[in-house]
């Protein structure tokens, strides 16, 4: 072909021209659609959805859109004009670059044309939340206001000047959601007209534990339904004061009250619910550290308050099993999280929100569920604990028998409007489970982890089980000779991780490698010889394992010197010193996240596939730089 | 009864009745002839129900006139069989207006389309009008490929992308051929405005 020929892609059938530009990749996509209207009309015609945009200011602009599976980032370099008050002028920016590598052009684009190109483009008519720093006084709040357009959520901190600080929440005062710091305001002293206003929901974030204090006056003042303050000092006579007036109807519009400190603080629940009537019927009391009380209003209606070490007040998973309609109120709260299981000699459901991690242990009771082949079978839950990662809070166990299992997933799911288990891990002792009755109740189609069971016969159930799944996570010493089965490594998978560093490795042949099926191939403490390797690569490029994307193998036989001589020996490349900032970035089926390949190898296959290649001392990477891979 | 108890009965081969490998013709709008099998034409869906719909015997394809494709040239139309043969019997991919998730170009395929971009653009409109979505596939990855590390200015020139005056102008051309009458009422109407009439009519 005629090299810098051209083509006349939109003289092609309109159905072949949407095929062509679905095939590229996402920064040629957009550079497509700045081409002209007809461009955006076809891209835009691609229904590429972004689930939000966001922006955040500083010294300098960038916007976020988030795509599904992959976050956009779009950084704006600021002009310097300046206008007689000295603020930034928000013209055209000098330059706009695609995730620092890649420039966006399009002459005479102002911010406000990128930002309504971008939310034509993928579909988003709004900017869900604004961002404002440190530095971003240096602009002017009319114009950010002006060309951002309505902003549903405001996260708010220091700008560089408390006068500013103060002007974003008046020019900003429609917004649905406040997250803003009190350290912003001079004294820390968070004005009264900001709590009054009725926001869904009000986060109240301090630096520190001890920076900031809130009094009764300013608790009682707040307007918002749903509002969690951090950090921030609340006497207890001043909480025991606010629910007493809670009860008598003040406050009416909150809904959700999340109070927590990080420095182990623990409230007297004498002090705070002294004189409060209330009762804790629903409630069965694990540790002296965390207690749960449902109180009432005199309208009727009903609250559930947790102490724990700090105070937690979450009206949502206790509270949504009381009734139908505490059910529709915790799900309107919109928490989105991700579900997942495990399964040692209990069963665990995971459930991870933005903000916490709560654990519901299943089948703790001893000896119950036995079925009659000696395996527990996933009959009704008697009870269920409760417990949360990462936040200093107790147990709770909750006495509800009459859901069975898929019951409590369906509930879960609804509450926390997550609608597909993320993965199960099977850990020691998950062999006491009826595998079917597992695999029955937990359809699972993503990930699968896979512990020694303490059974390897059940640990081979396991994968036979789940066939469908499309990714797994193993440790080493699940198999009995330290080797990856050939039934799982010959599996059409998109991802095998396997093991930890501190593991005995797992034994990697030159059979392994080459039946191996599976796009991306991570393995954390391998032991494998240079030889193998070389062999590998050679093999590789002569059309070996053509589906493979992506390897890491850190290899446990360190030498101490790099072992590239030897892995690469015989073997044509090229070796590519690149700069920092033309490191190129990597994506390949399986792999959690877009990664930087900083290899320096280059090889070719024999059909002109390229791969680059990294062979340290202790790690051996091998990325296929497939059309799609490339980001 | 066992196996190895069965009667053997000698089989004389040359009597057992071979089925015949249907082979199709076909006419291009340059007269070329070429002959298709029929596993490959099943590769295009156009094609196929064309014969199915024609009921051919084996007699019929020799005897009658080649099916002329009155719209594809030689050159091209030898492309989309090579591609047919070389594909024949593999799975043919639902199109549903989604892209694959993965389309890798095969050996073959990128040595049949290292061609130049006027001959590959006329394989994709064959491609389109035989309706062969897996040469579909790989012809329109080939041209997305153009798009690499391009930055718009560089896709412009690659795709010669119209700029939005290019268009307009394309439009309003495309409007006046439609309507010659439209160019003389504007040229009369350009004339009085020079004449200094206020109106038109």
């Amino acid at each position: 072909m005629a090299a810098g020929s051209k083509f006349l892609l939109l003289h092609l059938p309109d159905k072949e021209i949407l095929r062509t530009i679905r095939f590229m990749g996402i920064y040629q996509k957009v550079s497509f659609s700045l081409i002209s209207k007809r461009c955006k009309r076809l891209i835009q015609s691609l229904q590429v959805k972004a689930a939000f945009i966001s922006v955040s200011i500083n010294n300098d602009i960038r916007m976020f859109v988030a795509l599904p599976g992959f976050n956009l980032q779009i950084y704006f370099e600021n002009s310097t004009m300046r206008n007689e008050g000295q603020k930034k002028i928000l013209g055209a920016p000098l330059y706009v670059s695609f995730h620092f590598t890649h420039r966006l052009e399009r002459i005479g684009f102002k911010y406000s044309d990128w930002l309504d190109h971008f939310q034509t483009i993928f579909h988003c008519p709004s900017i869900d939340n604004i961002q404002f720093y440190y530095g971003s006084s240096e602009y002017d709040l009319d114009e950010i206001r002006e060309v951002f357009g309505a902003i549903k959520k405001l996260y708010a901190r220091d700008t560089g000047c408390y006068a500013n600080n103060l002007r974003l929440f008046q020019k900003f005062s429609t917004i649905e959601k406040l997250n803003f710091n009190p350290n912003m305001f001079e004294g820390s002293k968070i004005p009264l007209s900001i709590l009054q206003q009725n926001y869904d929901f009000l986060d109240i974030e301090s630096y520190n534990n001890n920076a900031t204090e809130m009094t009764l006056n300013e608790l009682l003042v707040i307007n918002s339904n749903r509002i969690t303050i951090a950090k921030v000092r609340i006497p207890p006579q001043d909480l025991n004061k606010f629910i007493k007036l809670w009860i008598k109807g003040s406050s009416s519009r909150m809904e959700y009250l999340n109070i927590f400190r990080t420095d182990g603080f623990q409230y007297d629940r004498a002090v705070v619910m002294k004189g409060i009537k209330h009762s804790t019927e629903q409630i069965v009391e694990l540790d002296v550290r965390r207690v749960s009380m449902n109180i009432c209003r005199m309208d009727g209606t009903c609250a559930t308050i947790l102490f724990a070490v700090g105070w937690v007040q979450m009206l949502v998973f206790g509270f949504s099993l009381l009734s139908k309609e505490c059910r529709k109120l915790a799900a309107s709260l919109k928490i989105k999280s991700y579900t997942s299981i495990w399964i040692d000699n209990k069963i665990t459901v995971v459930v991870r929100t933005r903000r916490r991690e709560m654990l519901l242990d299943f089948y703790t009771e001893p000896n119950m569920y036995w079925g009659a082949g000696g395996k527990k079978k996933l009959t009704a839950p008697q009870s269920v604990l409760v417990h949360f990662i990462g936040k200093p809070i107790g147990n709770e166990k909750w006495a509800k028998n009459d859901f069975e299992m898929s019951d409590w997933l369906e509930h879960i799911y609804t509450v926390f409007n997550c609608f597909q288990l993320g993965s199960i891990k099977f850990g020691r002792g998950s062999h006491e489970f009826d595998i079917d009755d597992v695999k029955e109740t937990f359809r699972i189609k993503d990930e699968l982890l896979v512990a020694h069971t303490g059974c390897f016969e059940y640990n081979q159930m396991i994968f036979q089980r789940f066939q469908h799944v499309e990714q797994l996570c193993i440790e080493n010493n699940m198999f009995r000779d330290s080797r990856i089965a050939q039934n799982v490594l010959v599996r059409n998978l998109t991802a095998i991780n396997a093991g930890y560093h501190t593991e005995e490795p797992i034994v990697m042949t030159l059979n392994d490698l080459l039946a191996n099926n599976i796009k991306t191939l991570l393995i954390k403490s391998v032991r494998i010889s240079p030889k193998v390797l070389n062999k590998f690569i050679k093999l590789w490029m002569q059309g070996a394992n053509p589906h493979m994307e992506y390897m890491e193998l850190c290899y446990m036989d360190r030498s101490g010197v790099s072992l590239q001589s030897a892995v690469m020996k015989g073997i044509k490349h090229n070796v590519v010193i690149r700069p920092r900032s033309m490191i190129p970035f990597f994506k390949a089926d399986g792999l959690d996240d877009i990664t930087r390949v900083f290899g320096r190898i280059d090889i070719y296959r024999n059909d002109g596939i390229r791969a680059t290649l990294d062979a340290g001392w202790d790690i051996f990477t091998m990325a296929v730089w497939f059309d799609h891979c490339v980001v | 009864m066992s196996v190895e108890n069965a009667p053997v009965v000698d089989v004389d081969e040359a009597a057992i009745p071979v089925e015949k490998k249907m082979y199709y013709r076909f006419e291009s709008n340059d007269k070329k002839e070429f002959r298709v099998s029929e596993l490959a034409i099943q590769q295009s869906e156009t094609l196929n129900r064309l014969v199915e719909a024609m009921g051919y015997t084996s007699e019929d394809v020799e005897n009658k006139p080649a099916i002329a494709i009155e719209n594809i040239d030689g050159k091209t139309l030898k492309l989309v069989f090579q591609w047919c043969e070389h594909h024949k019997g593999e799975a043919i991919p639902v199109d549903d207006g989604s892209v694959p998730k993965i389309v890798e170009i095969p050996e073959f395929d990128a040595k049949l389309m290292d061609i130049d971009n006027g001959l590959l653009f006329k394989l994709i409109w064959a491609a389109d009008y035989l309706n062969i979505v897996q040469l579909l596939n790989v012809s329109c990855k080939k041209v997305a490929n153009m798009a690499q590390g391009k930055t718009p200015a560089q896709l412009r020139r690659v795709y010669l992308l119209p700029s939005d005056e290019e268009d307009e102008a394309a439009k309003r051309a495309a409007q006046e051929a439609q309507d010659p009458r439209a160019r003389e009422v504007e040229e009369e109407f350009e004339e009085r405005k020079r004449q200094g009439g206020n109106s038109f009519f």
